[in-house]
């Protein structure tokens, strides 16, 4: 009797958290955190029947539905957005600290700099934008003399090497694209 | 009392440990939705069983059931594609030769800022986002961009063939006349 729950519970959590879409899984807000350790706090009730299956799956259901409303309205207003998400916070700009910033999120520049060197940046110049995101990982955007070196710039008088970004003139053979690389017609 | 709960988290510590081990590397390092959903039921059972809540027979079967499942579920992801299609879901294009795939992204409640926010994770910034042939939001949820040809790293075996095209250009400089260009590493 427990194993049955059990799988049938992991079966609804698995409906549930792929139909919540990929936003469940990767980008943690600090919201979704919590939408997913409230479900996975119920399944063991379920598991073990402490709680009947249906009352289990309601909770589960319920949850899941205000999750996926609260998912359509961030993505619908911009403005509910910034209520339930919060914004993305600039911590660096053109190689300095913005201390505003760091000090709205409590951010120490010891803090900031462990940040970067977990990116691989060693220098707080190199840095035109780091951004603290709303699931609280730090993107970094270089500027452009920092950057990594690029075909483009080692041959630039290449013929192989001409085209200049637009889609009609990657040849057929660069078609590692989209469809292609999903298994799709080539 | 104590020396009980001691003794059994020990016994817990450990068949998790084994079944963890048993159900392969893919739970640790990547975080799918079937992954993810191990983790929280192995996670929220445990508890039940340390402060005696249930009995030890019924921790055990339920853990091990929920392993069984999952490995079920990950050995029939790998055998049959449309199986895994239904439960890790596809990876979502988001860019597609330099712009965003909208309509993808709609069906997936994915807005322009979080798409912003999800190729700032890659080192772009709106106004570079041109430079993407192709984006796709993982099963995962991270982002990974594919660069146009030309716009790839460049690799230590491109060096000689820049340097043959160098030599090429200064010579056909200095026969029209204008001296020969200086190295361009120099």
């Amino acid at each position: 009797m427990t194993a049955l729950r059990t799988i049938a519970v992991y079966a609804l959590m698995l409906v549930v958290i792929r139909v919540s879409g990929k936003r469940a899984i990767g980008n943690f807000t600090a919201f979704d955190l919590l939408v997913a350790l409230m479900l996975g706090e119920v399944v063991d009730e379920i598991a073990y029947g402490d709680v009947s299956f249906a009352q289990g799956a309601t909770v589960i259901l319920v949850v899941a539905a205000l999750q996926y409303g609260n998912a359509w309205l961030s993505f619908a207003h911009r403005g509910a957005a910034r209520i339930l998400e919060g914004s993305p916070r600039i911590i660096i700009r053109d190689g300095a600290m913005e201390k505003q910033g760091m000090r709205k999120e409590r951010m120490s520049p010891s803090d900031v700099m462990a940040e970067l060197r977990g990116l691989g940046v060693s220098d707080l110049r190199e840095v035109k934008l780091a951004v603290l995101e709303v699931d609280g990982r730090v993107s970094v955007i270089k500027h452009e003399w920092a950057e990594s070196l690029r075909k483009r710039d080692l041959a630039s008088t290449d013929p192989d090497n001409a085209t200049d970004g637009s889609a009609a003139e990657v040849p057929e053979s660069h078609r590692t694209d989209a469809e292609w690389a999903l298994g799709g017609r080539a | 009392m104590l020396h009980r709960v001691g003794l059994r988290a020990l016994v817990a510590y450990a068949l998790l440990l084994a079944l963890l081990r048993l159900s392969g590397k893919r739970l640790v390092s990547e975080c799918t939705p079937a992954d993810l959903m191990m983790s929280l039921f192995l996670g929220d059972m445990i508890d039940d069983y340390l402060w005696a809540d249930v009995p030890p027979m019924q921790f055990f079967v339920a853990a091990t059931t929920v392993v069984l499942t999952h490995l079920l579920v990950t050995f029939g992801r790998g055998v049959w594609p449309r199986f895994e299609r239904l439960v890790e879901g596809a990876p979502i294009v988001a860019m597609r030769g330099g712009r965003p795939a909208l309509e993808q992204l709609r069906g997936e409640r994915i807005s322009r800022f979080d798409l912003a926010a999800a190729l700032r994770s890659c080192g772009l910034t709106r106004h570079r986002w041109s430079e993407v042939r192709a984006a796709y939001i993982e099963n995962d949820g991270s982002t990974s961009s594919l660069p146009w040809p030309n716009d790839e790293p460049a690799r230590r075996s491109d060096a000689p063939r820049a340097a043959r095209l160098r030599a090429r250009e200064a010579r056909r400089d200095s026969s029209a006349g204008q001296g020969p260009i200086p190295p361009v590493a120099g």
